[in-house]
């Protein structure tokens, strides 16, 4: 008797407890406030404190801003977070079906958040704003497309792959431009290393890095992009096809000759950044993103020398030697408990504020690469690393970045094996077959 | 208690509300709701489809789990020797009348258990940089160049080298329940072992170890549980890396679940590895049991 009425009250209590928290919810999805006016709940990783340090966060926060001034109707809830708090929050959020009006979705999130319907299909919306559609780069819309439908409306875009170099290092081992064959970086690379300065600067902690800046620009190279299309479309191509081998030996090849750095895999991107500051390494291999970097952070004499160039072309591959990787990264979308009306036409407004016309070419003013193409913009006050890698950036033909595209399963396992073969415990035929299996089982699945 | 001072059962339960109310709430609720996802495919959506047993028949066959719940077994077993092995010997010497400052040891050796785990991680990953780390520092020193390395690329040893920080923090703890375990022997029982010629070693072996057994099996078994779980020294200092070569069970949930978006097999994994250390700690309990009674009835 006594025992029941026990389980009786802790379960009651709890149940309360429970019920107190779902109600709190509810109540915070309401998309109306009391007077009719219409709000917007924004979600995203810009911060005001990043204003003048990077290029996205200034344009977007200042198209925010000007929303605000030319309607004041509307209310923005806007909650800022850093990129590793935004992923957790985002991530918990979506699963208990409770996503703000307006959030951030990177590429590799937006199959899974379409099959989940958290994510509103916005072709119609764009279909009215035809002039604001047609704005973006080539390419730019895809890795946040899927089927046709359109879930994301992007932000930067620009290649997750350039190479900057210092180019007195490479002038005192004799060479006056990037080294334009892998046999002259290889030449590079003993001649540095008899300096006691690594060719590159490596930082792979992050597990990311790899894929992101150097095994998507580096398997185009030797495979041609109709490799890539046809892994994506799985019909025929493989992991363990020679190019993709090829490339992950070059890598190897480097890490092997000890002309990375001997820390790379404990390491991340800022002491990777801070070894080339430190004129550690000669060179290191990043994003657009990067370039801002140097200009703001990098000692004088470094600054001035540095130049940026891409991957030379691989001997005997389809791929362009010009290309890198590229396209946006990085989504807005919509809540898809949305439905068409004043608040889907102020969101719609809000999004073109912060990611349209003016934005983008108040982004590439400050050192960014936009996803809307600015067409001409004010380049007189950018320094000439960014104005370069701005310059390489749009002339550079987009390939795929893999980590957008391959199915987080494929991409889990190519970012740890990658780390295996550079440490030198497996070998790139090795990772190859790993790969491949996961890609197998993926297929399977589909 | 005697009957009339027992307050009535209605009182009791009352008295334990709050606190068994918010334990289900963060504790045995989460636990549940895992373990009914565990059955699931899901994705991190509103939308799960109920697959039965499937998550458990990967999870059998999942090589990294299986390599993840090794190195687990390992960071174990340097625990028991780094951790509680080396406590015990730091709290004989801390009991014994050759060492001064008594409270200055104690309170130093504690101090890394105050600190975050991160900190620590953050602290160790400096010490084991390779440019400007203490240790390779150190060895330049003495002279002994070559053997700097570039410690946690290093795929072979690198469950003991992340073992270290972790008996760095933790040697502190154990030392301080050693020396409440010791100083409750009685003191008479070592006075007449010394009085019989039985000093250093040998008092140790056979007087105060037996002795000891309760404490040294509570450290154990607190030892096991904590290695089994580990996750934040290992999250913050290599990622699981080089590789997979230094991933441990907890982080291989939380990849699984926070980076692949599998969170019905996330949740299949934490409830395996709530299975497994939970055998694990009834296994240890049971040896260490066992022999404490073979050694009792031997006496």
């Amino acid at each position: 008797m006594k025992k029941w009425q026990a389980v009786l009250s802790v379960s009651v209590t709890c149940a309360m407890l429970m019920n107190g928290c779902s109600n709190e919810a509810e109540t915070s999805n309401g998309s109306k406030s009391a007077d009719g006016q219409v709000s917007i709940k924004l979600m995203h990783r810009y911060q005001t404190s990043n204003i003048g340090k990077s290029p996205e966060d200034t344009a977007v926060l200042d198209g925010v801003e000007r929303f605000k001034k030319d309607h004041p109707e509307v209310e923005i809830v806007e909650e800022q977070l850093q990129n590793e708090d935004y992923s957790i929050k985002a991530q918990a959020l979506a699963a208990a079906d409770d996503m703000p009006d307006v959030f951030i979705v990177p590429g590799s999130w937006m199959t899974n958040f379409v099959a989940n319907g958290i994510v509103l299909p916005l072709n119609e919306e764009l279909d009215k704003r035809p002039e604001w559609r047609d704005g973006y780069r080539p390419g730019t819309l895809d890795a946040g497309t899927r089927d046709g439908s359109v879930y994301g409306i992007p932000i930067a875009a620009g290649p997750t792959h350039l190479i900057y170099y210092n180019a007195d290092l490479f002038a005192d081992i004799g060479y006056d431009h990037f080294p334009k064959d892998w046999d002259e970086v290889m030449d590079a690379g003993s001649k540095l290393a008899a300096k006691g300065i690594n060719l590159f600067s490596y930082g792979d902690k992050g597990k990311g890095y790899a894929l992101s800046s150097w095994i998507s620009a580096l398997t185009d190279r030797y495979n041609g992009p109709a490799w890539t299309e046809s892994i994506l479309a799985g019909n025929g191509a493989a992991f363990t096809d020679a190019g993709f081998i090829q490339a992950i030996t070059t890598m190897s090849n480097l890490s092997k000759s000890g002309y990375l750095n001997k820390d790379m895999n404990s390491v991340d991107g800022d002491t990777m950044v801070s070894y080339y500051f430190e004129g550690r390494s000669a060179a290191f291999v990043s994003g657009i993103w990067s370039a801002m970097n140097v200009v703001n952070n990098a000692p004088d004499n470094v600054k001035n020398a540095t130049k940026v160039a891409v991957f030379p072309a691989a001997p005997g591959g389809k791929g362009n030697p010009l290309a890198s990787s590229g396209g946006a990264g990085v989504y807005y979308s919509i809540n898809a408990k949305i439905k068409p009306g004043p608040k889907l036409d102020a969101i719609m407004t809000l999004l073109e504020y912060m990611t349209g016309s003016q934005s983008a070419k108040l982004m590439a003013e400050v050192g960014g690469f936009p996803a809307f193409d600015p067409g001409q913009f004010d380049s007189a006050k950018l320094h000439p690393i960014a104005l370069a890698a701005y310059e390489a950036s749009a002339a550079a033909d987009a390939t795929k970045i893999f980590d957008l595209w391959f199915d987080a399963s494929i991409v889990e396992v190519i970012n740890t094996e990658i780390q295996s073969v550079m440490s030198g415990a497996r070998t790139p035929e090795q990772m190859a077959e790993a790969v491949q299996q996961a890609y197998k089982t993926f297929l399977s699945k589909r | 208690m005697g009957k009339a001072l027992r307050p009535s059962s209605w009182l009791m339960l009352l008295y334990l509300l709050p606190g068994l109310s918010i334990y289900s709430f963060v504790v045995l609720v989460p636990i549940f709701s895992a373990f009914r996802y565990s059955f699931y495919s899901w994705t991190g959506g509103p939308k799960r489809s109920f697959i039965g047993l499937d998550n458990y028949v990967e999870i059998m066959r999942d090589h990294v789990f299986w390599q993840s719940f090794l190195n687990n077994g390992l960071m174990t077993v340097y625990g028991l020797i780094g951790q509680v092995g080396l406590a015990f010997l730091f709290a004989l010497f801390l009991l014994s009348r050759a060492v001064r400052f008594k409270a200055l040891h104690r309170t130093i050796s504690f101090f890394p258990s105050t600190l975050a785990p991160i900190i620590i991680a953050f602290l160790w990953t400096l010490i084991y940089n390779y440019n400007y780390g203490l240790l390779n520092e150190g060895l330049k020193l003495l002279g002994l160049e070559r053997l700097a390395q570039s410690w946690l690329d290093l795929s072979g040893p690198i469950v003991l080298l992340v073992s270290i920080p972790l008996s760095w923090q933790n040697i502190g703890f154990y030392t301080l329940l050693m020396l409440a375990g010791l100083s409750a022997i009685n003191k008479e029982v070592l006075e007449v072992a010394e009085l019989d010629g039985a000093t250093g070693f040998r008092k140790a072996w056979y007087v105060i170890i037996p002795l000891a057994k309760p404490t040294l099996m509570v450290a154990s078994l607190l030892c096991i549980a904590n290695n089994m779980r580990g996750f934040e020294h290992i999250y913050a200092m290599t990622g699981g890396g080089p590789g997979n070569a230094s991933s441990v069970m907890a982080l291989y949930a939380y990849d699984t679940s926070f980076l692949r978006f599998r969170y019905g097999y996330g949740s299949a994994l934490a409830i395996a590895i709530m299975a497994l250390t939970l055998l694990i700690i009834l296994l240890s309990a049971f040896a260490l049991q066992r022999k404490r009674s073979t050694d009792g009835g031997g006496s």
